[in-house]
């Protein structure tokens, strides 16, 4: 069963960077003692499907038709203040598609309250999706990262969505507008409705464009009580601080979304754990089940681990 | 986010704060005498052409004044947070009670709520409203039966701002060299936590950068030894800046500390919520204690008793004549023969001012030229 368990370590290529010290170990234990779960393993894997042609720019395109889709369940942020404890918000849908060149994703969630607009106490819908960044020495905790293992998140906002169809209802100069003045990513005329953030802990998401010269692709639509919002970017990145992927390759993904009739912004959200986007080649899924399943149940017992602590200390 | 035990000297005991305690070296205080104030809002002008005309910025007063009971600036803010924190205690000048940040909910860093859009519209609603009814045959008693007051407010710089508490960027943050508290306007990212969390509601969302602002204390004019310009454009010389120490450090000499902490005539807002505010107010003597004591604390009696004998006290008269005789910070004072000199941040002499005005009667017909005066003092 060891033996086993890290042969098939080994063909998680990326993955087996974050696996170093007592994280192997527990690995293998967790493995030994969930092997009987693999069955199961299918839904903690996103295959991007290989197609040959353009990968899809529009969350309508019929493309998406023939991309598995994975249920992702949510939880209430509960990690860092301010923290909630229940949303409406439950799980989305992800599908993705590469073509070698690009890769596009397609999340889907129900959310009946289309809230598209940012004033006092209106908050907009929102999704991201997080993904280690280069520079990430191992494998980052799925909240928010930390200094030594940084995350890239793609934040895609409603309310920006919908900023370039509003017009100015009278002129004013901008002297006043200290946001305006020091080009506060959140203050400026947006172009893109999406952000390319790193994260090096929670209360540290950085805008590294700056919302300018965007390399992401996102656009969100609604579909009756459901947002379908799609972000499409190459494979690779020349910034270390973006994520890359590659063909074959396996890649941690984690997700958060926004209600904002619910009063989310910030770390009041709902939250999945890491899940692995897998770039289809000719192989099978298959081969990437077993090492993703490992990762996650050790993610399990240190997430297990953690909250007893806390859970002790609290006490 | 850790609990810290930090010291309040305003409710007399310690209390939890997520950060430590560190107090700048010097921090901005104001104190506003309520018994002069006749709400022309001056001050809430001078701040608005000075700081607030921008875009987005449309409802937005870092300086308002609003008449007490019933004015309020946003809507209701004051009852908002008192409902929600319940009755609570003073057991002689200690408080008993939960301070926000100990009646904190569930997940979050304090009591507190988020005003709506709706609650900016009104700046001066409830105006000159009064509480109780004028009666047939009624007379003026002191305190009075019908009252009302006006009160002044600008954000608190607060020794243990909640608002800062609140940032989960930690975009907030507290100026070492005066204790101003300002936002970074290019690391928030518009949550609104402060605006929940800031009791007072002096934190305010610009809804055209997306962002939050507030009260920057007019730290260019600090910088230079001025008051704000709420402070120093007030027409009824209500006002005085300066620093403020801790009661154990204070100085007699120092305008605020004398007035604060050796005579305790002036005192803090809602100290309960448990944030140290640095603005104090002389409390209204004509309005009755049982509402002042919810709004100052436990010391209004005594404040009260102190300000209708200030007459006797020629010290405490030179002190309160400082309010308003300069547009600079006087940080000493002293007071001889019936005049109070002051002195800038460098020491330097820059007021000398009769406690008393003397008076001067002339004749009722001026021979010189030839005409009556209507006016002979």
């Amino acid at each position: 069963m060891r033996n086993r368990a890290q042969i098939k370590i080994n063909h998680g290529l990326q993955i087996t960077n974050y696996t170093q010290g007592i994280t192997r170990y527990l690995l293998i234990a967790t493995f030994i003692l969930f092997t009987a779960v693999t069955v199961h393993s299918q839904g903690l894997i996103v295959m991007a499907k290989k197609v040959s042609g353009e990968v899809p720019s529009e969350p309508s395109d019929a493309m998406w038709r023939d991309a598995t889709a994975l249920s992702i369940p949510l939880a209430p942020q509960v990690m860092a203040k301010p923290r909630i404890y229940e949303s409406k918000i439950k799980e989305l849908k992800v599908r993705a598609i590469h073509n070698t060149r690009d890769i596009a994703f397609l999340i889907e969630w129900e959310d009946p309250t289309e809230d598209a607009s940012i004033d006092i106490d209106k908050f907009s819908d929102a999704v991201a999706l997080e993904f280690p960044s280069q520079t990430s020495k191992e494998k980052p905790h799925f909240a928010m990262g930390d200094k030594e293992n940084p995350i890239n998140i793609w934040f895609w906002r409603a309310a920006w969505q919908k900023a370039d169809e509003k017009k100015r209802l009278y002129a004013m100069v901008d002297d006043f507008a200290g946001g305006l003045q020091v080009g506060n990513p959140v203050s400026i005329k947006r172009t893109y409705p999406v952000e390319n953030l790193i994260a090096e802990g929670f209360g540290s998401v950085t805008d590294i464009r700056k919302a300018h010269n965007q390399d992401i692709l996102a656009k969100g639509i609604r579909d009756g009580k459901k947002w379908l919002v799609i972000f499409k970017r190459s494979l690779t990145s020349s910034d270390k601080f973006e994520v890359s992927f590659k063909e074959g390759g396996v890649i941690p993904i984690a997700f958060a979304v926004w209600d904002g009739s619910e009063g989310h912004r910030g770390g009041r959200k709902v939250v999945s754990t890491w899940y692995y986007v897998g770039l289809e080649t000719e192989e099978r899924a298959g081969t990437y089940v077993y090492p993703v399943i490992a990762f996650l149940l050790t993610g399990a017992i240190i997430a297990i681990l953690i909250f007893a602590i806390r859970k002790r200390r609290g006490a | 986010m850790a609990r810290i035990k930090v010291r309040n000297w305003q409710i007399g005991r310690e209390m939890y704060y997520p950060y430590e305690e560190i107090r700048p070296e010097r921090q901005f205080a104001a104190i506003f005498d309520i018994n002069k104030c006749i709400a022309c809002q001056t001050c809430t002008m001078a701040c608005k052409q000075t700081w607030t005309t921008g875009k987005g910025q449309e409802f937005m007063f870092w300086n308002n004044v609003e008449t007490k009971p019933y004015g309020f600036y946003p809507l209701a803010w004051d009852v908002k947070i008192l409902e929600p924190l319940g009755p609570q205690k003073w057991e002689g000048k200690k408080y008993a009670g939960k301070t926000i940040f100990e009646a904190a909910p569930k997940g979050m860093v304090s009591e507190g709520y988020l005003p709506e859009e709706q609650d900016y519209s009104y700046p001066n609603i409830g105006e000159d409203e009064p509480y109780g009814e004028v009666r047939n045959g009624d007379y003026i008693t002191m305190p009075h039966r019908v009252w009302h007051f006006y009160l002044p407010r600008i954000c608190n710089h607060c020794t243990y701002p909640a608002c800062l508490a609140a940032c989960p960027r930690k975009a907030i943050y507290k100026r070492p060299e005066d204790g101003i508290v300002l936002v970074d306007q290019s690391r928030c990212r518009g949550y609104m936590e402060c605006i929940r969390a800031c009791p007072y509601k002096k934190v305010f969302f610009n809804r055209t950068t997306k962002i939050s602002e507030k009260c920057i204390g007019c730290y260019p004019l600090v910088e230079k030894g001025e008051q704000t310009q709420c402070i120093r454009t007030c027409i009824g010389r209500i006002r005085l800046n300066g620093w403020i120490h801790t009661p154990d450090k204070a100085d007699p000499s120092n305008p605020i500390d004398y007035l604060v902490h050796i005579k305790k005539i002036a005192l803090p807002l809602f100290p309960q919520f448990g944030l140290e505010p640095n603005v104090y107010y002389i409390p209204p003597i004509h309005v009755p204690v049982t509402y002042l004591r919810q709004l100052f604390g436990p010391g209004v009696e005594d404040a009260i008793r102190l300000y209708k004998d200030a007459h006797k006290d020629n010290v405490l008269l030179g002190a309160l004549t400082i309010f308003g005789s300069t547009e600079f910070w006087v940080t000493k004072f002293h007071v001889s023969k019936g005049v109070v000199t002051g002195y800038d941040i460098k020491g330097k002499e820059i007021i000398k001012v009769p406690v008393k005005e003397p008076v001067y009667i002339r004749p009722y017909y001026d021979e010189r030229l030839d005409v009556y005066r209507h006016n002979i003092t």
